[in-house]
């Protein structure tokens, strides 16, 4: 993998920020997008993640640098919408990646919540679903010689004995 | 990241010869081979792609998302690696979707195990449209049974939507606070749930660990808990003796003078053509791939493609369209982990012609997903307002329904074989042809006004409501169909291709109707029967000698 000063000069990791912040501008409660590095350890994040992203954001970098950032955005959301997304991808992509972002988020990541096998589903505990099971069956068959289930409808068996026991 | 498949065995050690040869590993291809291999046939399979590390998944780090969006993406046009093959789909209003490796699309499916209902089966007796599967539901529901087995299927038996069944071989996975809100809700209604069937395992199971809910199912389980075959097959039939080719592209099945299917021709990596003869040859390549090989395999004797004198090869091409409605709650329910779906509607699946359409659609409640899931509107360029204050709104706070519709059968709905595109080898790309009926848009228009008196019952503060999604291919059916009559189908009541004695095709191509439930519990268990029968009545089969 290439080091990261290699992929994106200074000057085109600001342009990448101050277009960035016309996203995410900072707010009263959350940072803008420069502020938790979007042109610099996010974007070297994202890039490590999505190397596919590097060509794209270097041309829209060098395309900030020649005109003014908001010029450049709308050019991008007007007329390149292949470069526009890939542009939100990187922007949103390594903004939620932020630790700062997520911690104000109170967002942990997509974390292992293990099944508890002890619990007695809600629904079992509460009869919601035997009350699905009474209302009887609700498919149609058209197998010769067969009934509809749906007329008719036996008393469904409960669905579990007495959990206690 | 994924690696591009090796050459596995060594190209010098490739099989030449085989009593079944195999195209595709995914899971019609897996249920095939094993069951094949256990009872004794000499089989090779020809994959594609290559074997996936699951340590390569990104589910559970702060880029997962991220990565999802490319490297694991569904559409193999997004992914484009060397190994996929382009899809021409510029005349399609849906976006097909695949995965080509060992496994194929069991590696990003959602693992949603449900069977087709009895009524699937009889669609023109019952509702005077489409056609009637030549064979019941009835005589599915065995191969339905060792399919929940094989792949460890967690449910809870006594769902009022089906005849009746045995328990799965797994309890279900929790439904969560998201799933029991839905479900009081549609309580309230007197509509009908259950919790959702899931090819997860939610007990350790035949060497598979337990699921740890993190919701991300559909970027590759690193828990090894998901039924993706690379887990759940491969590994038993390669020990009961069946040979695996990876990065093996066909190029043809051949023929002899017969009309009897020989082998086929697969490029190697490097390009190389190399040749496979076969007693028999079975199609596993999914929905499209399979009538692309069927239209790439012209000869003299089939000059419109093999197997294709129906004209109905590649013809028929169902998906199921689908709508989404994000709904925001006003509390916390963790709703950005969880896994499969936390339960299911059936309550508006069969037809009420009062409705004013025939058919009717399946309703899933899904977890929320992560930052990126909640933005994708954002991702896509509609941005509208600022992105933190919806993903902050609705990050633990939001549930998904999904609302999947039945889509009918349509022979202008097709897959081609492209003039201009190809794929690494020079193998002509699909081209693919989709328009949803009048009859699905108004399913799902229907159940949008329904999803409505939901969203009032389950008390929702706030609701994103898609348009119809366009990234839903994932359901690939119909291009290759069974029925009795060689002129108006493809494939036998066994899978066996009515031209061709020899050739079976047992993936989802052969679906006669699409129901609107998720296939691949159906495909398996196609799969599972053609395999049965071909053992049972081998010595009758004419074959290339």
């Amino acid at each position: 993998m290439a080091d990261s000063d290699d992929r994106l000069t200074p000057d085109q990791r600001d342009s990448l920020s101050s277009l960035a912040d016309l996203l995410l501008p900072r707010t009263a409660d959350m940072p803008s997008a420069s502020e938790i590095g979007i042109g610099h350890e996010q974007l070297d994040r994202v890039l490590a993640a999505r190397p596919d992203l590097e060509v794209p954001l270097k041309e829209i970098a060098d395309a900030e640098s020649r005109t003014d950032s908001r010029a450049t955005l709308e050019l991008l959301r007007r007329h390149l919408p292949r470069q526009y997304r890939a542009f939100c991808e990187y922007v949103v992509g390594g903004y939620f990646m932020s630790k700062t972002v997520r911690g104000l988020l109170n967002y942990k990541g997509q974390e292992a919540q293990p099944i508890d096998v002890y619990e007695l589903p809600s629904y079992l505990e509460d009869e919601t679903l035997q009350r699905v099971v009474d209302r009887g069956p609700i498919y149609r068959t058209a197998s010769p010689g067969t009934t509809d289930p749906r007329k008719a409808a036996p008393k469904s068996e409960a669905l579990m004995g007495d959990p206690s026991q | 990241m994924p690696q591009a498949p090796r050459a596995d065995p060594p190209i010098a050690e490739f099989p030449r010869d085989a009593e079944v040869l195999i195209v595709g590993a995914g899971a019609s291809g897996a249920v095939a081979a094993k069951r094949l291999a256990e009872e004794g046939f000499r089989v090779v399979c020809l994959e594609q792609g290559g074997w996936v590390d699951h340590g390569d998944f990104r589910g559970g780090y702060p880029d997962g998302e991220l990565v999802a969006l490319k490297e694991f993406h569904p559409n193999p046009n997004v992914r484009a690696n060397t190994w996929d093959y382009p899809v021409n789909d510029i005349d399609s209003e849906i976006r097909p979707f695949m995965y080509n490796a060992v496994g194929g699309s069991t590696i990003l499916f959602g693992a949603q195990w449900m069977r087709l209902l009895p009524s699937d089966f009889r669609v023109r007796t019952l509702d005077g449209i489409a056609d009637d599967w030549p064979i019941t539901y009835e005589d599915l529901e065995p191969f339905y049974r060792q399919v929940d087995e094989d792949f460890g299927a967690s449910g809870l038996a006594g769902n009022p939507a089906y005849p009746p069944s045995p328990e799965p071989p797994l309890p279900p996975l929790p439904i969560g606070r998201l799933g029991y809100r839905a479900a009081q809700a549609l309580d309230r209604l007197g509509w009908h749930w259950w919790p959702g069937t899931n090819a997860i395992a939610s007990r350790p199971y035949r060497g598979r660990r337990p699921c740890v809910q993190r919701g991300v199912c559909e970027t590759g389980c690193a828990e090894g808990a998901k039924a993706s075959t690379d887990l759940t097959h491969w590994p038993l039939a390669i020990a009961a003796g069946a040979r695996l080719v990876t990065g093996a592209r066909v190029k043809e099945i051949t023929v002899d003078e017969r009309g009897l299917a020989t082998g086929a021709i697969f490029a190697d990596l490097n390009g190389q053509d190399h040749r496979v003869r076969a007693d028999v040859v079975l199609l596993a390549a999914n929905g499209i791939g399979t009538p692309r090989l069927l239209l790439a395999s012209q000869s003299a004797r089939f000059p419109f493609g093999l197997a294709n004198s129906s004209g109905l090869v590649g013809r028929r091409l169902m998906h199921h369209p689908y709508v989404t409605v994000r709904v925001v709650v006003d509390e916390d329910l963790g709703t950005n982990g969880a896994a499969g779906h936390a339960l299911t509607s059936l309550q508006f699946y069969e037809t009420d012609r009062e409705r004013g359409f025939v058919r009717g659609a399946k309703w899933g409640f899904y977890p929320s997903g992560g930052p990126l899931a909640i933005a994708a509107n954002h991702l896509s360029g509609s941005w509208q307002g600022d992105v933190r204050d919806h993903v902050r709104s609705r990050l633990g706070r939001s549930f998904v329904l999904s609302i999947t519709a039945e889509d009918l059968p349509d022979e202008s709905n097709r897959v081609e074989l492209d003039s201009e595109q190809s794929d690494a080898a020079g193998i002509p790309a699909p081209k693919v042809t989709y328009h949803a009926s009048e009859n699905t848009t108004a399913v799902l228009r229907w159940n949008l006004a329904m999803a409505r008196t939901f969203l009032a019952a389950v008390d929702a503060v706030d609701a994103d409501v898609s348009e119809r999604v366009a990234n839903a291919g994932w359901h690939l059916l119909g291009t290759a169909r069974m029925g009795d009559d060689p002129e108006s189908s493809v494939v036998d009541r066994w899978n066996r291709a009515h031209d061709v004695p020899n050739l079976l095709i047992v993936d989802g191509s052969s679906f006669v109707t699409a129901g609107a439930v998720n296939p691949c519990a159906t495909i398996a268990a196609l799969s599972l029967r053609a395999v049965d029968h071909l053992n049972r009545t081998k010595r009758l089969i004419t074959v290339p000698l």
